[in-house]
């Protein structure tokens, strides 16, 4: 009776260390680990209490089934950040808007769970904001480089028989939010205006 | 919805009806011979992507084969392709919950193309009393059902007794009132013609769930609601589905298909059909009548899943998402403005320009690397290191994967039916032939009898005991009762 209460101690407890782990390497899901999903469910208390001595906040998203860390707001101290921020060139981070605008308009128009595009839809998205090119066959490369970049961050997920064919994961939404995409348009303008006034001083 | 029969609405149905759009097709005979194949004849709901390439090229090798060489050039993934990737295609592609393979199923229009189809081909006389008389019992079962006067009903009710008492007299003086092997075979017909009927309309069911969706969806996206008169829709959309009739009636539906009554009752009634010389003819080929109950629970399943899916997915998006989903889209069309006037007045840098939080940590310790090691280099030689006997292996397992062999033991059944007169029972081809491989060859005797070449009859009121020797050891085993018979025509 006594080492099968402890044979499930050890367990739970190695359970916990593969949570905590995978959740520093990045977002765990429902759908991969349900068995580790009941744990992080159940614990959330526990793991919150644990993350939150490094500075990291756990977020849970109990409808759509997946959780990750985020680097808790920091009040003026000087600690350092655990999590990195990834820096993104303007065609990365249109491509990221695109996604997340394909998703909104998915969700305003039906309830399939899952939403996958083709390679070509993508690229159609990309197509109106790149020049012209005379190259054809370069710019295409461009937009797959662009894909693949944006699968690595685990936004995009290829089909596993059909390279074609991408999986819109719905965790962009915990990452492209409404600030974020209002703040890429403010970027923008911002930029606008010192490109517009530089033109003056030049005249 | 009103028909319309007019020339304005049929010369654009023309134009934009996908069923229509199939019967004008060239590909006609082509398309539907492989839909119907693989959907309409085995029942299937659906069918994963790559699957269905594959059934589609032995079906163009099939084709080629019989028509000519030269016939459908195209490779069997583009011509699936094109049928999909219309707007509105013949079939539909989804990404199902659980697998990462795409699955297609067809588009209700289409099933009515390929019923319509099966339905020009008028194979048998068209029974009218049958249909008099079910259009009789709905008439009665209406009026009985919208009236409330109890008086009215209590004669109705009598007058039904009466007439079940007149049964039971004329059964206890022997006349007899079975029905004639005429009236049995039009009511057979009938009853597989319904059968197709409602098997086709399940994919407009699931079709027309997703249309409420959609419908609903699109109605709170264009309503400027503010938030308190949001909370009011919450309350009149997350229940549409449910609510609807279709959903309701078919909430009932899938009820009754799952009481146990109802599974055993069909089952036992359609057995009992079997008996029957008229009805069994009709009835062994007949695939859908012989699996009804389990083509319904199949395509009731799948419409169940949708309409759960549809209807949670519909609720938390009333309930959560649609306003913060209406905002992102503002959003989005505002930065797309804003794209575009910029990238017409200044260039694009590819240095990065803005950031974004990551979901991981990168913990990189110098001293988690190795220091440098000489790749070592891999020997490889054809020479065996270890000497060992080939004929010292026991290879004999792997070849006898299976050693029954189905033709010998259909042999078994028809000498024993020659030897009884055409009938027997799987008792006595035991006695006759004993298992040598004792509950395997016991279970390919199963087998034969659910789907064999030879007609078989399983009794599950009468159990059988069967008993065999394995190595001297007595092993038994308790199953229906299965006899075998030999068809006469």
């Amino acid at each position: 009776m006594q080492s099968e209460e402890n044979n499930f101690n050890a367990q739970l407890e190695t359970l916990h260390k593969t949570l905590k782990i995978r959740l520093l390497k990045g977002p765990v899901f429902r759908e991969n680990q349900r068995q580790e999903w009941e744990v992080l469910e159940r614990d959330q208390t526990l793991l919150r209490t644990y993350f939150s001595q490094i500075g990291l906040s756990l977020r849970i998203d109990d409808v759509e089934g997946y959780a990750f860390l985020k680097q808790e707001d920091k009040e003026d101290d000087n600690t350092p950040s655990l999590i990195v921020r990834r820096s993104l060139t303007f065609h990365q981070s249109l491509l990221l808007v695109m996604i997340r605008k394909r998703l909104a308009e998915h969700d305003s128009e039906e309830s399939a769970p899952r939403l996958f595009v083709h390679r070509q839809e993508i690229h159609q998205w990309l197509q109106p904001y790149f020049s012209d090119a005379a190259n054809e066959i370069k710019q295409i490369k461009q937009f797959d480089t662009l894909i693949k970049k944006v699968s690595e961050w685990g936004f995009l997920k290829a089909l596993p028989q059909h390279s074609d064919e991408f999986e819109i994961k719905r965790i962009i939404k915990a990452f492209v939010t409404a600030e974020d995409i209002a703040s890429f348009t403010l970027l923008l303008e911002q930029r606008l205006k010192t490109e517009e006034n530089e033109e003056n001083h030049d005249q | 919805m009103p028909l319309s029969f007019n020339y304005g609405f049929i010369e654009e149905l023309k134009s934009h009806s996908m069923a229509l759009k199939l019967l004008r097709s060239p590909h006609l005979s082509f398309i539907a011979s492989f839909l119907h194949q693989v959907f309409i004849l085995s029942n299937r709901r659906t069918i994963a992507y790559t699957e269905l390439v594959g059934l589609l090229e032995n079906h163009i090798q099939e084709i080629r084969d019989t028509h000519g060489e030269a016939l459908f050039p195209k490779s069997a993934k583009s011509y699936l392709d094109d049928w999909i990737n219309t707007q509105t295609g013949y079939l539909r592609k989804y990404l199902p919950k659980e697998t990462d393979e795409p699955e297609c199923d067809l588009q209700p229009d289409i099933e009515k193309v390929l019923r319509w189809l099966e339905d020009l081909q008028g194979r048998r006389f068209v029974g009218t009393e049958s249909r008099l008389q079910n259009l009789l019992q709905l008439i009665t079962e209406l009026s009985q059902g919208i009236n409330l006067n109890t008086q009215e009903k209590l004669t109705y009710l009598k007058r039904k007794q009466a007439q079940i008492q007149n049964d039971i007299e004329a059964v206890e003086n022997g006349q007899d009132i079975n029905l004639s092997d005429t009236q049995v075979k039009e009511r057979l017909f009938f009853l597989s013609d319904l059968s197709r009927q409602l098997l086709g309309d399940f994919r407009q069911v699931e079709a027309n769930f997703r249309t409420l969706d959609k419908q609903t969806r699109k109605t709170i996206t264009l309503s400027q609601a503010q938030k308190g008169q949001v909370l009011d829709q919450v309350f009149e959309y997350q229940d549409v589905i449910e609510n609807s009739d279709e959903g309701q009636s078919f909430s009932t539906f899938f009820e009754l298909l799952m009481t146990p009554e109802m599974r055993d009752g069909m089952r036992k009634n359609l057995q009992a059909l079997l008996k029957h010389k008229e009805a069994q003819e009709i009835v062994a080929s007949d695939t859908l009548l012989r699996h009804l109950y389990s083509y319904l629970l199949d395509a009731g399943r799948k419409v169940n899943t949708t309409r759960q899916q549809v209807t949670d997915q519909l609720r938390r998006y009333v309930q959560e998402q649609s306003q913060d989903n209406r905002r992102i889209l503002e959003l989005i069309r505002d930065y797309e403005k804003t794209l575009h006037t910029s990238i017409e007045k200044m260039p694009i840098t590819t240095e990065a320009i803005t950031e974004l939080d990551s979901a991981s940590i990168e913990i990189s310790s110098l001293f988690s690397r190795k220091l440098y090691q000489e790749p070592q280099q891999e020997q490889f030689s054809i020479q065996p290191e270890q000497q060992i006997d080939p004929h010292s292996a026991d290879l004999s397992q792997l070849f006898a994967l299976s050693h029954i062999d189905e033709d010998q033991l259909v042999q078994h059944i028809q000498h024993q039916l020659t030897h009884e007169k055409g009938q027997t029972n799987l008792q006595k081809i035991i006695n006759t032939y004993p298992l040598e491989f004792g509950l395997d060859e016991l279970l390919t005797y199963v087998k034969l009898a659910c789907e064999g070449p030879i007609s078989a009859n399983i009794d599950f009121d009468n159990l059988q005991k069967i008993e065999w020797h394995i190595d001297g050891a007595p092993r038994s085993a308790t199953l229906p009762t299965i006899r075998f018979f030999r068809e006469t025509n």
